[in-house]
């Protein structure tokens, strides 16, 4: 794993630079949205001001290649047209020379491709169809093909670097996609497109290790790069000093940074803050509508159904069939429970970009409220599909499974949410819970222990982790016990039923453990509970009969059944008596 | 006086001169294609000289380019010149020929012959004129189309290697022997030696040698560089080398340049009858329904009289899969030229995708008799046996289609197959390494490799049964490359870490190949597998492993339990799968050393073997097999659909017995379950 690094200062005017030529290569090559992300960069920047000469040199920049610029005029306003294979054909007898016009060729055939899939798409999958991966596959193949035989791939032109290892990982080439990736990273540091490709090919803190180049890690580039991966494995207090680190190097007017910051506060459960960045973000750029649905979400956490109002009717005005705006409106439909109709618009956020991650996600959860949990792990399963790292969707899943009945399956899921946020306390009881269910108290214990350890949100662990160890290891259970009794008086909640429970198997234990004080107390503290009453009343007996017997040892338990109706005419007595153990002993005799 | 009378007299009186004048426009308007008004002349001409041999014979011509064959046939026949004359006999027997009376025909030819040695010093026999100065080539040419139309191809094949050594020009005789698979490839080799180059009236021995010997078999040559002629730059843009130049890539399987190549020749010459086989043959093998649809119309429109014109036609609909109406158009491919042997091979494709084993298999034998140089009616009948459970005959013909192509990998490849299904591993293996070495060895385009993906997955299983895992797995990974989100090689993958034991990665292949065919029986299956596995090993584990994300690798002895608890479910399996055999017509014998899983799911895989190859190599050098390259898909369907059945079986089976409460994920998932709301927490 490499280290959060920021060495040394960045050279903001080398960046800007790098930036704006950088914006001119992506728009020439209709990789907009790089250039987008370059140019609100590039504008938070604005404070850094470039000498006369240098900022001449960068609004002079020129096609390279005279004598194609004519087909390229052509090209490029057929790709801007979307008449993708007009494009392509027109770009064909150059595509040899120019590397401006192949990749622009190159590029259009894969957008077609794209398209193409996705209006023949008869369903909402991310599952591509054989057909579309053949064409892709030649497509690569193609790419491959125009550059001369035995040539190192690492000097091929790093655009065409980042659109083969596009195609790749679409064709499910992980490895090879990443060697093209990397190359590409390699040959140009400043595709921001490559680095986000790439990001998706990191599916586990493991593979992190593939970002072990010096010649990736020295660019300021990278430091963008760790903040976005960081926080898609969910390691957010490193994305965290990343990105306040480079606001502290001169971005922090970088509304990308400042959302990205955003989405981590909402990841380690600091909504408010979260939210509180995000007003002041839609303040400074009213109209953006980037990771907007990640602020719905979390409006819709903290059950602002107001507030989500105004945004869903902000969004709508600005763009109605944005993917984000359909995402707001669904949650809107959410939280005022009209599920068929969130449904409807997180199937519109599909149909716009079927490879939408949190769409996916949210119209599982939308479907496990209708109950129809067959529709919801498909949608599940196209999330992960689409992200491993999204681990809503693997608990999801592990839920879905859970109803159905199938405690293997949901094992299997809940370990692999639990594996991409390995310190959530919640996800560790679900696996516990599955373990439990799956007659694996050892292993529940386990989880439930560090659920624990964790800081257990929901205050639930230790109380299960005590019933696990109710059987295989009474101690620790006792201890749990305790524990999860403290708990519910320091926050003063009740839960009449388990409050008795724990109360009965203290006195259990106890009386096993010839403490008899504390058989008393919680013996005692049963007769509050109705559902442990009788029992404690027949301990209470035994109780007695054993400290009359004391040297014999256990009492005898048919003995103490017998007496059983004797002792409930005490009843209200002790009730009203709490008094030391000897004095209801006596009592009872 | 009337004006016929002084034509008369005229005539009479200048005989000779008039004569010559009329012949010489009789021959003008020949040369002017104005047949009907040389025919008129020519008769008056027969009359006015009381049938002399040169103006009937000139009549007859004239009759013959007219079309009116057997009216130029009885009047040959009235005149009886044949009996004498040579060239007279040949006009007749072909003008019989064309009006397909076949046996008359050869008997002229057969009185001619026995009669020529004693009429030939005649010195009153007339004849033509002609630089070289012979007819007997073509007299054998004759006779041997004759007796190709009367299905004697062994005396056919004769005849035209005397026409050949006759006359070495007679290139119609050479292109008879080698598009209509006359000969195996070493005899077109020998009779390329034999030729009597020596006879060459100018000197351009090397010329003719390489025109001939660029129309020889193909596929002998399949995977070397196609080469263009550098000694005859002027030959470059020759559409007939052009065509042969885009067979050799077809059989390279780089059907991207056969295509461009034959379409190049097309565009030129849009009925290029050599082309247009191997053009029809790119375009079902690229699919492209629309092109194909296009060429077949337009060639129905010109030359509905042509066999190939409907054959495009039956291809087009095997192409999109409509066999009902491919093989109706076929038929009347048929009909036209009964020997047209890939409209056969076509037809037994078309039998062989809807299952029809024993339809299948008779055309393809018709396919076999007439083109007895090619092998690929013999590996399809092999294939057919294979697929019908009858190795011994499978491995036969293929050895005989051996012999024929003996560097086709294809063909190394299918016996590989068939020994794999009788648990032949070792051997099976060695096959298929041969056949890896043949394509690792050809330069290849992505398009070839993708051909071969099937081996790369029989690979695969082969070193999966011998319980090489690693090997298996790389192999897999190497088919998943060339052909990506394959679902039946994703589970192969899985299967192979099941085996290996390495059951987290078992899982995950197993769902990836389920999404991307949600009903497959087998990986369902399979995965349930794997996840109770996975819960049973959780148990064993130390606590580390439980928390911690660490993938737990199962121990060897884990994955012998594994291997154990599935032989004993399998030895119940495969009981019932027998008796279930009969029903299905797939016979299966138990097998002793597979899972009950992998004996259904390993059909399917040998299925694809099957299909891969099968598909490719349809193509006879003349037609190059259109048929077979449409067909790879369509068989492949079919045998994977049956795979999925018998998995489906098996698991429909331990549904029954109830082993486990819960039915396969599938199932489960189907029927609705009683979802309780979700946690709200989760729309965070």
């Amino acid at each position: 794993m490499p280290p959060p690094t920021l060495t040394g200062t960045i050279d903001l005017k080398t960046v800007k630079k790098q930036i704006v030529t950088e914006y001119h290569n992506c728009t020439r090559r209709g990789l907009t949205k790089s250039a987008k992300w370059l140019a609100e960069l590039n504008f938070a920047l604005n404070h850094v001001k470039l000498d006369s000469k240098a900022a001449s040199d960068l609004s002079a920049i020129h096609f390279e290649q005279k004598e194609y610029y004519d087909t390229y005029l052509l090209c490029k306003s057929f790709f801007d047209n979307t008449e993708y294979l007009r494009c392509a054909f027109f770009a064909e007898p150059f595509s040899k020379h120019c590397s401006v016009l192949r990749f622009l060729r190159f590029y259009a055939l894969f957008l077609d491709c794209e398209k193409k899939r996705l209006e023949s798409m008869s369903e909402l999958t991310v599952v591509s169809d054989p057909k579309q991966m053949e064409h892709l596959s030649e497509l690569s193949h193609e790419i491959l093909a125009s550059y001369p035989e035995g040539r190192d791939p690492r000097q091929y032109d790093p655009y065409d670097l980042y659109l083969l290892g596009m195609i790749s990982r679409r064709l499910g080439d992980i490895d090879m996609a990443t060697d093209f990736l990397v190359g590409a990273i390699i040959g140009n540091n400043n595709i921001w497109g490559a680095w986000v490709e790439l990001s998706f090919l990191i599916v586990d803190r493991k593979r992190l290790t593939i970002l072990d180049i010096p010649e990736l890690q020295g660019c300021w580039m990278f430091q963008f790069f760790s903040g976005h991966i960081y926080l898609e494995l969910h390691m957010n207090e490193k994305a965290l000093r990343t990105y306040f680190a480079l606001q502290k190097a001169g971005f922090h007017k970088s509304t990308y940074i400042k959302s990205q910051i955003a989405i981590a506060y909402h990841n380690v459960q600091r909504v408010d803050e979260a939210i509180e960045t995000f007003d002041t973000l839609s303040e400074e750029d009213p109209y953006r509508l980037d990771d907007m649905d990640l602020y719905s979400n979390m409006l819709y956490v903290k059950g602002e159904k107001y507030y989500l109002q105004v945004l869903a009717n902000k969004a709508v005005e600005i763009d109605k069939y944005r993917v984000e705006t359909s995402c707001i409106i669904g949650n809107l439909h959410s939280i005022k429970r009209e599920h068929h109709k969130a449904i409807e618009y997180f199937e519109r956020a599909l149909r716009i970009n079927p490879y939408y991650l949190s769409a996916w996600t949210l119209m599982g959860h939308e479907f496990m409220e209708l109950k129809n949990s067959n529709a919801a792990i498909q949608c599940y399963r196209e999330a992960v599909e689409v992200n491993r790292h999204d681990y809503r969707a693997w608990n999801g899943l592990g839920q879905t499974y859970d109803i159905l009945k199938m405690p293997a399956y949901s094992l299997y899921y809940y370990k692999q949410a639990h594996n991409l946020r390995p310190n959530d306390s919640r996800l560790l009881t679900a696996l516990g819970e599955a373990y439990e269910k799956l007659d694996r108290p050892r292993c529940a214990a386990k989880c439930y222990e560090r659920a624990k350890q964790l800081g257990d949100i929901e205050g639930l662990a230790v109380l299960k982790l005590a019933k696990m160890q109710k059987l295989t290891d009474p101690d620790k259970a006792a201890a749990a016990y305790l524990e999860y009794l403290q708990e519910m008086q320091a926050n003063s909640v009740t839960d009449g039923d388990e409050e008795g429970k724990a109360h009965l198997f203290l006195a259990n234990y106890n009386f096993n453990k010839k403490d008899f004080d504390a058989t008393y107390k919680h013996a005692f503290k049963c007769l509050e509970y109705p559902e442990v009453k009788d029992e404690a009343k027949a301990l209470l007996l035994k109780l007695a009969s054993a400290k009359e017997t004391d040297g014999d040892g256990d009492g005898d338990t048919t003995r103490n059944e017998g007496l059983d109706m004797d002792i409930s005419t005490t009843d209200d007595a002790t009730n009203n008596t709490p008094t030391p153990a000897a004095g209801t002993d006596s009592e009872a005799t | 006086m009337t004006m016929s009378g002084i034509n008369g007299r005229n005539l009479r009186n200048s005989n000779n001169s008039s004569n010559e004048f009329y012949r010489g426009m009789v021959q003008a308007y020949i040369e002017k294609q104005d047949y009907e008004t040389a025919c008129f002349w020519a008769d008056k001409l027969v009359s006015m000289n009381g049938g002399m041999q040169q103006d009937v014979y000139t009549l007859a011509k004239c009759l013959y380019l007219c079309g009116q064959y057997h009216r130029a046939a009885n009047l040959l026949q009235h005149y009886s010149y044949e009996r004498s004359n040579p060239h007279f006999r040949c006009l007749a027997a072909r003008c019989l020929y064309m009006a397909k009376e076949y046996q008359k025909a050869l008997e002229i030819l057969d009185t001619g012959t026995r009669s020529t040695q004693v009429h030939r010093s005649r010195s009153s026999a007339w004849e033509p004129a002609d630089p070289h100065k012979t007819i007997t080539a073509q007299i054998f040419l004759l006779k041997g189309k004759i007796y190709e139309a009367m299905m004697n191809r062994i005396l056919a094949a004769q005849n035209y290697k005397e026409a050949l050594s006759a006359d070495i020009y007679c290139v119609e005789a050479f292109d008879l022997l080698t598009q209509h698979q006359m000969l195996s490839t070493a005899e077109e080799v020998a009779l390329l030696e034999s030729l009597p180059f020596e006879k060459c009236l100018n000197s351009d021995v090397e010329f003719l040698k390489f025109m001939y010997s660029s129309k020889l078999k193909k596929y002998p040559f399949c995977g070397e560089d196609v080469q263009r002629p550098t000694q005859f730059p002027f030959l470059a843009k020759n559409l007939d080398v052009l065509t042969s130049e885009a067979e050799r890539h077809f059989y390279n399987c780089d059907f991207q340049m056969a295509y461009k190549v034959s379409s190049q020749v097309t565009k030129e010459d849009p009925y290029h009858v050599g082309c247009l086989p191997v053009y029809v043959a790119c375009l079902v093998e690229m699919k492209r329904a629309t092109e194909l649809f296009k060429i077949a119309h337009k060639l129905v429109e010109v030359m509905s009289e042509s066999a190939l014109a409907w054959y495009s036609v039956g291809a087009y609909y095997f192409l999109i899969g409509r066999h009902e109406q491919s093989r109706r158009n076929l038929n009347k491919a048929l009909t036209i030229d009964p020997v047209f042997g890939p409209a056969w091979l076509l037809f037994g494709h078309s039998f062989a995708t809807e299952r029809e084993h024993d339809q299948a298999m008779a055309a393809y034998f018709k396919a076999t008799q007439l083109m007895k140089g090619c092998h690929l009616p013999l590996l399809h009948v092999g294939l057919e046996c294979g697929l019908s459970n009858n190795p011994q005959l499978a491995m036969k013909f293929l050895d005989e289609a051996r012999l024929l192509a003996p560097k086709d990998p294809f063909i190394r490849h299918e016996m590989g197959v068939v020994k794999f299904n009788e648990k032949k591993y070792d051997e099976a293996l060695t096959l298929f390494k041969e056949t890896e070495e043949f394509v690792d060895r050809t330069k290849h385009s992505g398009a070839y490799l993708k051909k071969w993906e099937p081996l790369y997955n029989n690979l695969g299983h082969v070193s999966r049964k011998l319980k090489k895992y690693e090997e298996a797995q790389r192999y897999h990974q190497k088919a998943l490359l060339l052909c990506p989100a394959n679902a039946s090689t994703h589970s192969a993958i899985g299967l192979v870490h099941a085996v290996a034991g390495k059951t987290e990665n078992a899982i995950e292949s197993f769902h990836k190949a389920l999404s991307l065919r949600r009903d497959d029986a087998f990986s369902t299956t399979m995965l349930r597998y794997c996840i109770e596995k996975l819960v049973e090993e959780s148990n064993n584990a130390s606590d580390d492993d439980i928390v911690a994300s660490d993938v737990v690798d199962a121990s060897d002895e884990e994955s012998q339990n594994f291997a154990q608890k599935y032989s004993k479910k399998k030895s119940l399996d495969t009981t019932q799968n027998q008796g279930s055999s009969g029903k299905r017509g797939h016979p299966k014998t138990p097998d002793a050393g597979d899972m009950p899983g992998f004996l259904s799911w390993f059909k399917d895989s040998v299925s694809k073997i099957d299909s891969g190859p099968g598909g490719r190599s349809s193509d006879g050098p003349r037609h190059t097999s259109t048929p077979a390259a449409g067909e790879s898909s369509a068989r492949e369907k079919r045998m994977l659909s049956s795979g999925t059945e018998e998995s489906e079986y098996i698991t429909t089976r331990r549904k029954n017995r109830a082993r486990h409460s819960e039915s396969s994920s599938e199932g489960e998932r189907n029927r609705s379950g009683n979802a309780s709301s979700s946690d709200a927490e989760e729309n965070e």
